[in-house]
């Protein structure tokens, strides 16, 4: 193995890189941010909980 | 070797256009919940759907593909010459890869890696309901490996750490899985589905990896399933949505031919793993209900099992072929009798 197939391994690994990270980054920020959305626009029956208090 | 300006013209403008197939299913998901006021990350989830699947995802799958090697065998597909020794050694190691070593290397970057990595994000989104996931799953995986596949045909320079795939001079389960190891080791989709998985989506991704595995091993077959809905006349309509949904024999017999645009064989196309429709989409598909004559690469010269699992680490000692030291990148087309221009194989 030379130093043009490490180049070659390099840039073949980077185009794999980048093939994963475009799909994910739009996948899991789209999930993120229309989550963030929804939580925000929470109806006010919603976001009503109740807490349980343990302290004696 | 520079990519020809229309093939990279017509990857970018596919990849523009995979930005928004990727935020497709999340945006819909979205509106849908928007719309009837579901917000299901407030009620909790239930595994037990996930463990049947799991089970059916270990043991199911793998007795199909023993199953349809079986069926091939006793058909006649794998006599000695054209599974020579040389064929089979390939096609075992290469079979035996992702089992012995990807998926213990695929279980650790989920287990270990990815918690070290990003210990709050685990289940982040375990929240999206079971069909939604599968929906989302099947495009994030899919059309991940459409791009990666297509790109090791269209960029000179990639081709070949694919060209393992292509060298088979047949058809069949047997080389379903035939690749580089570095083909293979940097599979972008399955990083992709990896992540999903440890953002809570595993439930889904299992059911896709399955229908995803049963699809493309029977695209790869050489039991001619899809046959019959051309053959019958009532079968028409539904074999106009087949052939454009998912990868069929016909269409991706014609992306493994030893010739392309002579009507039938199209190595230029035809990229789809599982679903078809990619390439419908992008302009890469050819639909001609009819299958090649002739596998595999026109110049093959039976390059040795080593070289072409783990090439550039070890070289073919076959002088003019793709993967010796000083090979071509990509080598012209045998052209067979009676044509006369050749085309590069991996165009």
């Amino acid at each position: 193995m030379g130093v043009s197939d490490f180049v070659l391994l390099a840039k073949k690994i980077a185009v794999g890189v980048l093939v994963t990270l475009i799909p994910l980054g739009i996948l899991t920020g789209g999930l993120w941010v229309g989550h963030k959305a929804l939580k925000k626009n929470v109806r006010p029956i919603a976001s009503q909980s109740v807490k349980v208090s343990h302290a004696n | 070797m520079r990519i020809d300006s229309a093939v990279r013209k017509s990857i970018v403008k596919g990849i523009s256009w995979s930005v928004f197939i990727y935020a497709l299913p999340v945006s819909l998901m979205f509106l849908s919940f928007s719309v009837r006021g579901q917000r299901p990350w407030e009620s909790p989830i239930s595994a037990a759907q996930a463990l049947l699947l799991h089970r059916w995802n270990d043991y199911g799958v793998s007795v199909f593909i023993l199953l349809l090697g079986v069926v091939e065998f006793l058909s006649g597909l794998y006599d000695r010459e054209r599974w020579s020794g040389n064929e089979k050694l390939t096609d075992i190691v290469c079979f035996a890869f992702p089992l012995l070593i990807l998926r213990p290397f695929l279980t650790f970057f989920g287990l270990k890696a990815l918690p070290f990595l990003v210990p709050h994000f685990r289940n982040l989104f375990a929240w999206v309901p079971f069909w939604w996931g599968f929906f989302i799953v099947c495009i994030a995986d899919d059309l991940t490996q459409y791009w990666y596949h297509r790109l090791h045909h269209q960029i000179p320079w990639l081709w070949r750490f694919h060209r393992t795939h292509h060298s088979a001079p047949y058809m069949g389960m047997s080389m379903a899985s035939r690749q580089n190891v570095f083909y293979t080791v940097f599979f972008s989709q399955i990083y992709v589905t990896s992540v999903l998985v440890y953002l809570g989506l595993g439930a889904s991704a299992i059911l896709v990896q399955t229908l995803k595995s049963a699809i493309t091993t029977m695209a790869h077959s050489s039991i001619l399933w899809d046959k019959p809905f051309y053959r019958y006349k009532v079968l028409h309509p539904l074999a106009w949505v087949l052939e454009r949904l998912i990868s069929t024999p016909a269409t991706h017999h014609a992306h493994h031919a030893a010739t392309t645009d002579d009507g039938v064989g199209y190595y230029k196309g035809n990229f789809g793993n599982m679903f078809f429709l990619w390439d419908v989409v992008f302009g890469t598909a050819h639909i001609s209900r009819q299958y090649p004559k002739a596998f595999g690469i026109s110049h093959y010269e039976g390059d040795p099992w080593y070289a072409q699992v783990f090439w550039p680490v070890f070289k073919s000692n076959i002088k003019g072929s793709e993967l010796s030291p000083d090979g071509p990148i990509v080598k012209q087309d045998v052209d067979p009798p009676g044509t006369a221009q050749t085309t590069p194989q991996a165009a």
